[in-house]
């Protein structure tokens, strides 16, 4: 391109004389030959990326060239794992930027803003360098460097004597963002115990047990894409698993034609974009949907064939109906019976909303057929008591539609994530750790990893280890002061490990901080459900392919990654051969090498060995004369299915035919037991349930003591109007919704993430705040619920329920004066007192400020507001069956008193333990049958040896 | 060729994958963007909705900030982009004034202007611009709009496509597929006074700089970095909570996101320089004037004393207008990197020439030079109007400031240099004889009756309403009032009864004070209309 500059004849005469510099914008031309006449191009041609060429942007108009080397990594922020390519800078081996990774089939080169915003978070100039120990009393904030040597002997010794102990049940691994598929699992097998902790019950545990229950498979995979109606309980345009990869495909839909319907209270940017937006009533999802449940009955939208052959029409007939004849229409005479007091009128009333609104959705659904794609994960499925009826009663929707496993319908996640093929696989661990999976909650998806604190206090257990891992229970959970407690009990957790790349409120309270890598640092395996079809995706470290391919060959990522970062892989391989070093735990076997006898194994071959076994890699590698992890490497990603429909209809083979027999209900039988579906005259092998059918109806619910919920219902919430007292100005708090510009804790050391958004007021509708008295955006108020109170500013705003007020996640980070420094983007400096033994109070002493480092922006700080802490004012609220932490809060909203300030923060966990006992009356323990702690059919995490699931 | 940028707003979620996208490409420090992405909501729940606009460089093809840019730093490329060249970029903040969309920012490592330049760097290499690749839903379109084959020419000619502000006449190339006029048209939406989910407490890009230095001290207000809180301007009303709330629930749009202020950029050295120039040009001009009608006896002391104070001020207008250069070690560029479109070069050298003469004739008066001193006084006389009046041109030719926009501007610039001028000769010892009284009496009544055709004609655009209303009633009121007032008006009347009432250095001072307070008005308010 010509810069159509005039020089004026004066420039040129003092240029010429010399007085002045001469200006002039120009540098070598690279010559753009691999792009031919296509014009312009997204990304550097792939066999291109070991040596790409551009110009630098901070140079230009002056060609200056720079050399990369581009290498596939992906993403660490949210769950969605989309693909990211490095550039790294061959002069000075840095990674430069990063930007989306077009061989990645999920995110197909394009990311969100917390993707190139990657780049932050590697170059942070806060990050933990080196693993540190503890010095004074725990959560005192003294720390002391320690070599990983002393670290590996230490924590191995303690794990060992455990284990030798037979204390297997007091070592724990709790994983926030887990990252990768079964590493740490198989890891922990090979311990033998049965330690994972995830993150699962704040998070989706609601919504899994409604999918379960449906077809075991605990999580929807939409294919947005080809749908004709989208059905939104989520905000998948601006966040959740997976936003970017199904806000794609949402827009894709969209674009194609389909209608988009979401139901929140608050006007989220993906309500926004909606043709039908319902701002339901919390918890009242369920009512809503029935009632479209029943609209489409009535007006006979339904796909009959597929209910007749898909779904256990005949158990719920049999069991609930025996008088009646096992005939379909007798089963829909029924249905209409159940569901008849779900008029619109009815769930518009429970919902607030327009009746011809449900009206005009649920002919859009009807319409929809096959076509109809749905979501719901977190949202009301995690905000209410019987939240997990919300999905129940959605996907009651895609099999009414017949839209189950369809083209532009709604798929199980199996179907569409892909399973690896590990090198070795220890036995199922012959214990049951009911610190994790409780006698109370027998169909809990999964571990109960909130209530661990409250065990603890209850005296329940003990713990040796506690490895918490890019896990912040203090700042994310709900009752963070019973989890200071907890952790800084040395009673209670003898030792807590905390591996996380920066610091956070749970790492204060731990006895070592081990530093991990970011997303670019580390190796890990990636597959999830994100469209119809299956991909996995390789995380490397790309600094250590980049020394690969510089012609140094690197033996251990620390030895390419800042400081001494290392990454868990080779923690863990490197942890456990220490545990065991004479062999008689019998650990040590499950780290040998399968292609070096006796020798430990190392983190290549443990990817190579994955890598040979996917379908179709070996091949599609050859064609580039690569071996299958060399592939990987440099693309980053491989498809393995470009799409994946049906799969309930696989046909069973000969050998699994044998011996068996078709009964009336078109299962097929084998040892008395259901292994498939006659489909027609094909002998396929449906779904993983009991029936092999989508469940309608649930034996399970009823032999487990849950008769009244076999079938989809609509739950009252917690939070329900009836349970409100308006004259004490009594709302519901929706504390749960995110920004599209963070993640969870995680994003506090990315600077431009925290330029847009940092603070977190309280939503709250004109008409509520004139109610109240607030005046002003800005305003304070004082929100009370069962256990405290915080004080925050509010947004008064329409984009809110007027009887519903709500808060933004991610904001309110802290730290106390001693400790350490750390994601000073977005982190207040707050001091904490325990006025009396379990009466907490939290007060703002210094909001953010410009700071002096490395990275000059940290001094160009321009805002100050970093928000409240919310969620370390709520109790825990387990739901009794599904066991999530319902997040909904009941809240009493003021103004604020005589010296109550911005930030101010009150809790008394002597009160938070009471609801903690309140809520755990409400369930209905174990055993179910024959002593059993969990039906067999049910996922359970790291899946013990069979006879652990029974009660001795 | 003609590259232009084509916004989906069917497609665009508000996710800012843009914003940090252009910040990672291009390294911009905290504060400014190249690219960002608007939040604008409207209507009453459920009937509401929130707009995403990205907003930037509209690469126009009639762009005033290439016409105002002294030293071509900003150009053209053959492609039809708006591309800049930091190394010829003097910091001088005309271009944030003449764009009407915002889009220039100072870098507050480098202290040049910068904005999107379309990834030139990377087209250049064939790939697209990283806001493009990195759009999770392709809302951002980029191509040849001179191609009716192009995809983006297909957009534009088949759906509802909108540019941003096409009255300007600026042709802009960044158009908005249903785009949403509250969102692209900033007087359209309220203002609040803050954002769902950011707030602003310091400067940005050009006063970083301050906030950095005072980084350590909690000054609430932090009035010393000027940081133009357009609510604060905008935002008054009584307080009373039903209004506050009618406004909130009104069906009127709002922003509830938008980058951060980058401030009022043109700040007291730019009203200074006005006043410092007026003063050493109309004293010029009106002694030489007195000297040819005899509103004035002018002895060579007087002379003398003149041009000494004229030169004087003018090397304190120097100074000022070097001081608010971003890049000051680069002043000579406007005089040797020209760019002849540019109001400020061609002031540059008024002013130059007419300190070039006025030297000439000091220098006469101690050293004989045998120069005609009659033509120097009448070149010297053209130089001081010219450097007098071309600010105003300058400040038209800041499109993006449409109160700047007026033909009265002019008039009321050289009036300004008179008044200030002819008291500058009474106080240092002028002696005003009645028809010098009867002249400057004349100039403050023609002054303010042309105070007040500018501030109650019709007014085109509301941006140039909202700047009146600043004036007349909002912000600046008072300090308005008092300024036509005791600044104007009672002079006026002193010297139209009773001038020997009041010494001349007294009225003199209040008269300066006066100008210069009106000026500063006139510098500031239309800076306080927000852009975006």
């Amino acid at each position: 391109m010509e810069h159509l500059i005039k020089k004026s004849a004066i420039e040129k005469l003092f240029e010429s004389m010399g007085i002045l510099r001469k200006i002039e914008q120009k540098g070598a031309q690279i010559p753009n030959t691999e792009f031919g006449d296509a014009g312009y191009s997204k990304f550097p041609p792939s066999d291109l990326w070991n040596d790409w060429t551009e110009y630098d942007a901070n140079s230009w108009p002056r060609k200056v060239e720079k050399n990369y080397s581009i290498i596939p990594t992906t993403c660490f922020n949210c769950e969605s794992a989309c693909g990211l390519l490095a550039y790294v800078d061959k002069e000075d081996g840095s990674v430069r930027r990063f930007e989306g990774n077009p061989e990645h089939p999920a995110s197909r080169g394009r990311v969100c803003a917390k993707g190139p915003a990657t780049i932050n978070q590697i170059k942070d100039s806060e990050r933990i360098l080196y693993p540190l120990k503890r010095k004074g009393k725990r959560g005192d904030g003294q720390w002391e460097r320690v070599s990983w040597e002393e670290v590996l002997n230490d924590i191995s010794g303690k794990l060992r004597t455990a284990l030798k102990a037979g204390r297997q049940n007091n070592i724990a691994y709790h994983v926030g963002r887990p990252g990768h598929e079964g590493y740490a699992e198989r890891v922990i097998q090979a311990w033998g115990i049965d330690g994972h902790n995830s993150h699962t019950n704040i998070c989706s545990a609601g919504a899994r047990l409604g999918y379960a229950l449906w077809q075991m498979f605990d999580r929807p995979s939409p294919d947005h894409a080809n749908a004709e109606t989208i059905l939104l309980i989520s905000s998948h345009l601006e966040t959740g698993h997976y936003f970017n990869p199904h806000a794609q495909r949402i827009i894709e839909g969209m674009m194609k034609g389909a209608n988009l319907i979401v139901m929140d209270p608050r006007l989220s940017n993906t309500a926004s974009m909606a043709d039908v937006w319902m701002p339901t009533y919390p918890g009242s999802e369920a009512a809503v949907l029935l009632a479209m449940v029943k609209i489409i009955l009535k007006e006979k939208m339904y796909d009959r064939a597929f209910l007749e052959n898909w779904v256990n029409w005949q158990d719920y007939l049999e069991q609930v109906h025996p008088a009646d004849e096992l005939t379909f229409d007798n089963f829909i005479k029924r249905l209409k019976e159940e569901y008849k007091e779900f008029s619109p009128d009815f769930a518009a009333k429970e919902a607030g909303i327009d009746p011809d609104t449900i009206v005009k959705a649920a002919r859009m659904v009807g319409k929809a057929g096959s076509r109809l794609s749905t979501h719901n994960w977190r949202a009301a499925g995690s905000g209410n008591l019987g939240g997990w009826q919300v999905a129940r009663c959605l996907h009651f929707l895609n099999v009414l539609t017949g839209s189950v496993g369809t083209v532009g319908g709604t798929s199980p996640s199996g179907w569409n994530k892909f399973k690896p093929s590990f090198f070795d696989v220890p036995p199922g661990q012959k214990f049951w750790n009911e610190l994790h999976y409780p006698l109370e909650y027998p169909l809990a998806h999964h571990e109960l990893s909130f209530l661990l604190p409250h065990f603890l206090k209850d005296g329940r257990g003990e713990l040796d280890v506690y490895f918490t891992r890019v896990f912040n229970p203090v700042w994310t959970y709900p009752d963070g002061f019973t989890w200071i407690e907890m952790l800084r009990d040395e009673s209670k957790i003898k030792c807590h490990v905390a591996l996380t790349p920066t610091w956070n409120e749970t790492a204060y309270w731990a006895d070592y901080v081990l530093p991990m890598g970011h997303a670019s640092e580390r190796h890990d395996l990636n597959s999830y459900e994100t469209h119809s079809g299956m991909w996995i995706a390789f995380r490397q470290p790309v600094l250590r392919e980049f020394a690969r391919r510089e012609g140094r060959e690197v033996q251990h990522t620390y030895e390419v990654n800042p400081g001494e970062v290392w990454e868990e892989d080779e923690f863990w391989i490197d942890l456990s051969w220490k545990i065991d070093p004479d062999e008689s735990l019998g650990i040590r076997k499950h780290f040998k090498s399968p292609y070096r006898d006796g020798e430990k194994v190392t983190v290549d071959e443990y990817y190579q060995y994955i890598f040979e076994k996917v379908p179709g890699l070996k091949e599609k590698a050859a064609e580039k004369n690569l071996k299958p992890l060399e592939y990987m490497r440099k693309y980053g990603a491989f498809e393995v299915e470009s799409t994946s429909f049906e799969k309930h209809k696989i046909p069973l083979n000969d050998n699994q035919l044998q011996n068996t027999e078709v009964n009336e209900k078109y299962q097929i039988i084998k040892d008395s037991e259901v292994i498939g579906v006659k489909d027609g005259d094909d002998s396929v092998v449906g779904f993983p349930t009991p029936s092999k059918k989508q469940e309608f109806y649930s034996n399970t619910m009823k032999e487990w003591k849950w008769e009244e919920y076999a079938i989809p219902k609509y739950i009252k919430s917690h939070i329900h109007p009836d349970k409100l007292d308006r004259s004490k100005n009594e709302y519901v708090l929706v504390s749960t919704f995110r920004l599209p510009t963070h993640i969870h804790s995680r994003s506090g050391n990315a600077k431009w993430l925290a330029e847009i958004s940092h603070k977190n007021p309280i939503w709250i509708h004109p008409k509520t705040a004139e109610k109240v008295g607030l005046k002003r955006n800005g305003d304070l108020l004082k929100i009370e619920t069962e256990i405290g109170y915080f004080i925050d500013k509010v947004w008064i705003t329409e984009g809110i329920k007027p009887d519903v007020i709500a808060c933004s996640h991610h904001m309110g980070r802290w730290r106390r004066d001693k400790d350490s420094k750390g994601n000073s983007w977005m982190v207040n400096t707050v001091s904490i007192k325990e006025e009396e033994p379990g009466k907490w109070r939290m007060v703002t002493k210094d909001s953010i400020q410009p700071f002096e480092s490395s990275d000059k922006d940290s001094k160009r700080i321009w805002w100050r507001d970093g928000g409240v802490h919310q969620n370390i004012t709520f109790p825990v609220h387990p739901d009794p069956i599904s066991g999530m932490h319902c997040w909904h809060q009941k809240v009493s909203i003021n103004l604020p008193g005589e010296g109550e300030n911005y930030g101010d923060i009150v809790v008394d966990t002597n009160k938070s333990f009471q609801v903690y006992k309140k809520w755990l009356d409400m369930t209905r323990p174990a055993p179910g049958p024959n002593g059993l702690r969990r039906p067999l059919w049910m996922a359970r995490t790291l899946r013990p040896a069979e006879e652990a699931f029974y009660i001795k | 060729m003609n590259l232009a940028f084509l916004m989906d707003g069917r497609k665009c979620i508000g996710c800012h994958a843009c914003t940090v996208a252009c910040k990672s490409e291009h390294d911009i420090p905290i504060g400014v963007n190249r690219t960002w992405v608007k939040y604008v909501e409207s209507g009453q729940f459920p009937n509401n909705k929130r707009m995403f606009t990205v907003l930037r460089c509209n690469h126009c093809d009639d762009a005033p900030c290439i016409d105002i840019c002294p030293t071509n730093a900003l150009h053209y490329l053959d492609s039809g982009i708006v591309d800049f060249d930091t190394d010829r970029c003097i910091g001088c903040k005309s271009c944030m004034q003449a764009c009407p969309y915002d889009a220039l920012y100072i870098n507050p490592e480098t202290h040049v202007a910068e904005k999107c330049n379309f990834c030139a760097h990377r087209l250049e290499r064939g790939l697209e611009p990283a806001c493009v690749i990195v759009c999770p839903v392709e809302a951002i379109v980029f191509g040849d709009i001179e191609d009716s084959g192009s995809y983006i020419s297909e957009l534009i000619a088949k759906e509802n496509v909108t540019v941003r502000k096409p009255e300007k006449g600026t042709i802009p190339k960044v158009f908005y597929l249903d785009g949403d006029d509250a969102s692209l048209n900033p007087t359209e939406t309220k203002i609040t006074d803050d954002y769902m989910s950011s707030e602003q407490y310091k400067g940005v890009g050009h006063f970083a700089k301050y906030a950095e230095e005072r980084s350590s001290e909690k000054d609430p207000n932090d009035l010393l970095i000027q940081l133009a809180i357009e609510a604060g301007a905008k935002y008054e009303g009584s307080g009373n909570s039903q209004e506050i709330l009618d406004r909130l629930r009104s069906d009127d749009s709002r922003t509830v996101y938008d980058s951060p202020s980058k401030g009022i950029l043109w700040g007291w050295e730019v009203s200074a320089y006005v006043w410092t120039k007026s003063i050493s040009t109309g004293l010029f001009f009106m002694l030489m004037l007195s000297e040819l009608f005899g509103w004035i006896k002018v002895s060579d002391e007087l002379m003398e004393s003149s041009l000494w104070t004229s030169m004087a001020f003018l090397i304190i207008t120097g100074g000022l207008l070097v001081k608010d250069l971003d890049q000051p070690k680069r002043f000579l560029y406007v005089l040797l990197r020209p760019q002849w479109k540019s109001w400020l070069v061609k002031g540059a050298y008024f002013i130059s020439i007419f300190g070039f003469i006025t030297s000439i004739l000091l220098l006469n008066m101690y050293i004989d030079l045998g120069i005609g001193v009659g033509i120097f006084k009448l070149a010297g006389g053209i130089f001081a109007i010219l450097s007098a009046v071309y600010t105003s041109f300058l400040f038209a030719q800041a499109k993006g400031r449409d109160f700047w926009q007026s033909s009265i501007a002019p008039v009321q610039m050289i009036i300004h240099s008179a008044i200030a001028g002819s008291m500058v000769i009474g106080m240092i010892g002028g002696e005003f004889t009645v028809e010098m009284i009867r002249v400057v009496a004349a100039l403050l009544g023609i002054n303010l009756v042309l105070f007040v055709k500018e501030l109650t004609g019709s007014h085109k655009s509301s941006d140039t309403k909202a700047v009146v209303d600043l004036i007349t009633k909002g912000r600046y009121k008072m300090q308005f009032l008092l300024t036509i007032i005791i600044g104007r008006i009672l002079p006026l009347i002193l010297l139209m009864l009773a001038p020997e009432l009041v010494p001349v250095q007294l009225l003199g001072a209040v008269v300066l004070i006066g100008i210069l307070s009106s000026e500063h008005i006139w510098v500031r308010a239309p800076q306080l209309i927000s852009l975006s």
